[in-house]
């Protein structure tokens, strides 16, 4: 006999079955009372909707607890980044200025300007035929002993324009790729700045002074966003859209705010074509009859889960929706950035520069070193960003500095090489194998001003290629391939608009 | 099917939708599970609203929708008591329109802001940890120093005192009305 809705029995059944902790034999009866008797179903509902009723008041209060907190803030007002230290009235105090404004000016000539205009396309010249190296036996190695570096000339540094803020720089960085399955949005938020840390790989931007604030309200609401590479600032923008949050930047903080309406909201049928109208390709044609950027627009919106018809349209929330532009704007971004060109060297391993990405002292003294012993680059490369989970026929693979490559059948994933002005290293041996196929290697590029992981280095081995490389192989002696940027009259200084 | 627009459409969602995640609620335990369930209920009803008779309250035909949403989810297969079947749901449903009838929503909230602002600050902690950060009670009793059968004790406790202190006041309400 089931027991009566007023009865203590009853009771204890509910509150266990609404504190998760009723047994099954428990949750059986409970659920059979209801049943049998309408005064316990009536019981039931009036506890289930208190209990709801209770939860959501108590959201809403600690909601509104934290909104006062934050009204009674005292607003921030917008700084520039703290100017850089004075020079001391000494020779080393004028030293360390001048550094300082040697560094500013390497600093100026790769970073972005501005990031509203759009940049100059590179235009890419015609590449002068590379002429293959005649001889196939081992090159002799030049001397070891090195000249010092030129010294620097100091330049004072005249109408400097004011260094970009570091929220400005947050679009340069792009993450490799972006995974969310159904997370909240604060932890969202810590992973991709995880993200951001590693695509930083030269420790240029301060983030330690960054400040990301998330609303108490929307802080545990779940998110899922799966993105190509995409800027950091984009991909926040996305992942907040998607949490029911609008976006304020400013000089060193980012601030998401609630939006008015209900969550989850409601989603609306919306053309996609709406997303490429206005924009351009970098040839001037308009974006919507571009069939490839179209078909990067139905992914895109197949990542975000939604489903597209044969004319074009979607039921999609206005989070989604953000979200398809923030990753559209990216494509956009991706579409324009230029891609340097490199010339490839091959030396013997012990004229090498040291293993790893070069710095631009280092990069100068192997031209100067190069040129001097008569090396001739016997390609040249332009790397193509594509998709970081692309497979490859020669893996890279990274220890620390150290980049070594080995044959398949597993090809690297995403693994971070040195490449660009680094070190490639091929040990000799059967573990190396050059093919007539494309060589492909992920990698990490810095591009005036742009830090671009995963994307990858595609160049064909050229007979060239093979014949130097084959030649050290053969002899037993491990060769080094060096990648140095073709240093260009043109540079794009400006990231394109969002 | 021809799209209603959030004009029609959200008028009839906005003023059941907590009731709707509470009915939700009282069968599906998993706070998480449950937003999703209902998610997908208030997805269907912006699909099917063409076909909601206006005859009929909103909030039934919803409750209804999430009836056979519940019973159809096949991640709540082997979760719910034998016992909890299409009538067993559709009796709770009518208890949830009673309740309703006896005092809305709007005015329960009301009232129970006012009694939540009364609790002491452990009582009101208590009711925080569980409710909003969704703490075990594992959790909790350990933070608390208590077993956990007496924080069951206790959190029962504070329910009942705060449900009795809406009801008053809704008895004072309506007495002053």
């Amino acid at each position: 006999m089931t027991p009566r809705a007023d009865s203590a029995e009853f009771a204890v059944l509910l509150e266990r079955w609404m504190d998760d902790s009723a047994t099954a034999a428990e949750a059986e009866l409970l659920w059979r009372c209801v049943t049998e008797c309408p005064e316990c179903a009536a019981e039931f509902a009036a506890v289930a909707r208190f209990d709801g009723l209770l939860a959501d008041t108590v959201k809403a209060r600690d909601v509104e607890i934290e909104a006062r907190k934050v009204l009674a803030v005292t607003p921030r007002t917008k700084t520039m980044v703290a100017p850089r230290p004075q020079p001391a009235n000494s020779l080393r105090g004028f030293a360390i200025a001048a550094a300082l404004v040697v560094l500013g000016l390497i600093t100026a000539m790769l970073w972005p300007s501005s990031p509203v205009a759009v940049p100059q396309v590179v235009e890419s010249t015609p590449k002068a035929p590379v002429q293959p190296v005649p001889s196939v036996t081992p090159l002799t190695p030049p001397k070891t002993e090195l000249k010092p570096a030129p010294p620097v000339e100091m330049v004072a540094a005249q109408g400097a324009t004011p260094e970009a803020t570091l929220t400005e720089r947050l679009d340069g960085f792009f993450l490799n790729g972006v995974m969310l399955e159904r997370v909240p949005l604060s932890q969202a938020l810590a992973i991709l700045q995880q993200e951001l840390v590693q695509a930083d790989y030269l420790k240029t931007l301060p983030l330690n002074s960054l400040r990301v604030t998330v609303p108490a309200g929307a802080a545990g609401r779940r998110v899922t966003f799966q993105s190509a590479n995409i800027p950091y600032l984009k991909a926040v923008r996305a992942v907040a859209a998607l949490a029911g949050c609008d976006v304020q930047v400013e000089a060193t903080s980012i601030t998401l705010i609630l939006q008015q309406g209900i969550f989850p909201q409601i989603a609306e049928k919306r053309s996609l074509g709406d997303l490429l109208a206005g924009r351009l390709t970098p040839e001037g044609t308009a974006m919507a009859e571009d069939a490839g950027r179209v078909a990067d627009l139905w992914e895109d919106a197949g990542l975000l889960g939604l489903s597209v018809t044969d004319d074009g349209f979607t039921q999609a929330s206005r989070g989604q929706w953000e979200a398809l532009r923030q990753m559209t704007d990216s494509r956009d971004m991706m579409g324009v950035i230029p891609m340097p060109t490199f010339a490839l060297y091959v030396v013997p391993e012990d004229s090498a520069p040291p293993e790893g990405v070069l710095t631009q002292q280092q990069l100068q003294q192997f031209r100067l070193d190069a040129d001097k012993a008569g090396f001739q680059p016997v390609s040249t490369v332009t790397p193509d960003l594509s998709e970081p989970q692309d497979e490859a026929l020669l893996a890279a693979t990274v220890t620390g500095d150290n980049v070594s490559v080995s044959v398949g059948p597993e090809p690297a994933s995403a693994s971070v090489s040195r490449i660009g002005s680094g070190t490639l290293w091929l040990q000799s041996g059967t573990n190396a194998k050059i093919t007539t196929d494309s060589v492909t290697l992920s990698g990490m590029f810095d591009l005036s001003g742009y830090s671009i992981r995963g994307g990858q280095v595609n160049f064909v081995s050229d007979p060239a290629i093979q014949t130097a490389i084959q030649s050290y192989i053969t002899a037993g002696t491990n060769a080094a391939v060096i990648a140095v940027p073709v240093q260009s009259t043109t540079q794009a200084t400006t990231p394109p608009a969002p | 099917m021809s799209d209603p627009s959030h004009d029609q459409f959200l008028p009839y969602f906005l003023p059941v939708q907590a009731d709707l995640r509470a009915f939700i609620g009282a069968a599906v335990r998993d706070v998480v599970t449950r937003e999703d369930v209902f998610q997908e209920v208030a997805m269907i009803l912006w699909k099917k609203f063409d076909l909601y008779d206006p005859a009929r309250p909103f909030g039934a035909w919803a409750r209804g929708i999430a009836i056979r949403k519940i019973l159809e989810d096949r991640r709540l297969r082997g979760k719910l008591p034998e016992s909890c079947t299409v009538e067993t749901l559709e009796a709770l449903s009518a208890g949830f329109a009673a309740d309703e009838a006896e005092a809305p929503w709007a005015d329960r909230e009301k009232a129970l802001h006012h009694c939540l602002e009364q609790l002491p600050e452990r009582s009101g902690r208590f009711i925080r940890e569980r409710y909003h950060q969704n703490h075990s009670i594992e959790k909790m009793a350990a933070d608390a120093g208590l077993s956990i059968d007496a924080l069951y004790q206790t959190l029962s406790r504070l329910r009942r005192q705060l449900r009795d202190c809406v009801q008053r006041r809704l008895g004072l309400t309506l007495d002053e009305s």
